[in-house]
């Protein structure tokens, strides 16, 4: 029983089995399928911020430029696509809000704040930022 | 034994998630949906280049952008380590994920320092 | 039992019939033999948060006990509630993939003691947890929350971790003189 104590030891033990895990792991159970698709928004997130550059370069180089821009904008299929990065940015706002309490303690003198303060604030302040871009992008016009 | 680095990268991924979550739905949706949609009229181009050119808009898409990178090349990089099991490229994978976020970041800065 | 991490003990036939009833070992342990895993990493990882009250100067007996207010006892109650069922450690993906990784129960346990306003072992801990198999390892699947029979909340513990380590670590940065 000395051995088996031994930490060093226990990883290398031959007879004790250890189950090879497989390649799509996060396939077998619901629960990882929906982390791994919260991992991947990440991408798209990324791209949408790529785009968001190019479209500023574009308004800088000129009307004919930037016109040619948004006729690329306006096609069918790149309507579908951006709906598409749509719902996994999304997806990713929602799940990473859901998740601002466990982060984030708050307290309120001596009482602790339950968590859905935490999150309906999270919430609050995304509504606000969204309503205030919204006025800056068409607002303005 | 020293305590890890990567309470930075940790906190540049956290910017960039919050920013991304509150920022990108609503530019998305109203730039590359409505906008085309016809949904809304979009300012004129004339209005959008003067925001566009604008210091604070230009530090805000900096600051937007540079961490929404950061926040992908983390994330995407624990994706690949732990989703494919691609444990023996982890320096690979380190290397090509920040360094692409890095680079993107730099011609960011670039482009909204002296092209806009 | 049938692919979820369960108490046995605490299962009813009644919800999982009708069968057949798939049993299994806990996953991310090797397995001796049958239903045995060995859990001697769970045990060592434990012991290497010193899961324990941590005082520097400790107080004679005759002066009493260390007391203790209901909000300070809130404070970490969730977390000493772990039963070490280490279903959690079976729910985590992380520490099968990664068997180093210290493990949700371990960092939760680390915030007990952390959150005990008579404890004094933050900076031990903090040693030994924010490193790459401590807390940066996980990468917040929050099953081990979910498993728990016990509402621990380990995932909580750790981004609460997280975070503290984070502000820690941007202090030491900006004032390196200060204490830690």
């Amino acid at each position: 029983m000395g051995k088996a104590l031994n930490p060093d030891y226990t990883p290398f033990h031959p007879k004790w089995y250890r189950r090879r895990i497989p390649i799509f792991w996060w396939l077998r159970k619901r629960a990882y399928v929906k982390f791994i698709a919260r991992e991947l928004t990440s991408p798209f997130a990324a791209y949408a911020a790529l785009l968001l550059l190019i479209q500023v370069w574009a308004l800088a180089s000129g009307a004919v430029t930037y016109s040619r821009f948004m006729s690329l904008l306006a096609r069918g299929p790149v309507i579908l696509w951006h709906a598409f990065v749509l719902l996994c940015l999304l997806f990713h706002s929602i799940t990473w809000l859901n998740l601002a309490p466990k982060a984030l303690v708050l307290r309120l003198g001596k009482k602790r704040l339950p968590d859905w303060t935490v999150r309906v604030a999270h919430y609050a302040a995304w509504f606000a930022v969204s309503a205030f871009t919204a006025w800056i992008l068409i607002g303005t016009g | 034994m020293a305590r890890s680095n990567e309470p930075i990268l940790w906190a540049l991924f956290s910017a960039g998630g919050m920013l991304a979550a509150l920022f990108l739905p609503v530019i998305v949706f109203l730039l590359w949906i409505a906008g085309p949609l016809g949904w809304v009229t979009p300012p004129s181009y004339v209005t959008l280049a003067a925001l566009a050119h604008h210091p604070l808009t230009r530090l805000f898409l900096f600051g937007l952008a540079g961490l929404t990178f950061y926040h992908w090349a983390h994330r995407f990089r624990y994706t690949l380590y732990d989703g494919l099991q691609l444990y023996h490229l982890n320096q690979l994978i380190a290397v090509l994920t920040y360094g692409l976020a890095t680079a993107l970041t730099l011609a960011a800065g670039l482009l909204l320092a002296f092209g806009v | 039992m049938n692919g979820e991490p369960v108490l046995t003990c605490a299962t009813y036939l009644e919800s999982v019939l009708p069968g057949p009833i798939r049993v299994e070992p806990l996953t991310g342990f090797p397995v001796i033999r049958d239903l045995i895993g060995d859990i001697t990493d769970f045990l060592e990882k434990l012991q290497r948060v010193n899961p324990w009250l941590v005082r520097n100067d400790e107080r004679d007996p005759s002066e009493g006990e260390y007391l203790q207010t209901p909000e300070q006892l809130a404070e970490y109650k969730s977390y000493a509630m772990c039963i070490n069922c280490m279903l959690c450690y079976t729910a985590c993906p992380i520490y099968e993939l990664e068997p180093e990784f210290i493990g949700p129960a371990a960092i939760a346990l680390a915030q007990r003691y952390n959150f005990d306003s008579r404890d004094e072992g933050k900076e031990a801990r903090m040693d030994v947890i924010s490193q790459a198999d401590g807390i940066w390892a996980c990468t917040f699947v929050g099953e081990c929350s979910t498993v728990c029979p016990k509402n621990v909340d380990p995932a909580g513990a750790i981004q609460r971790y997280k975070v503290e380590a984070t502000a820690q670590y941007m202090k030491s940065m900006v004032m390196p003189w200060a204490k830690r």
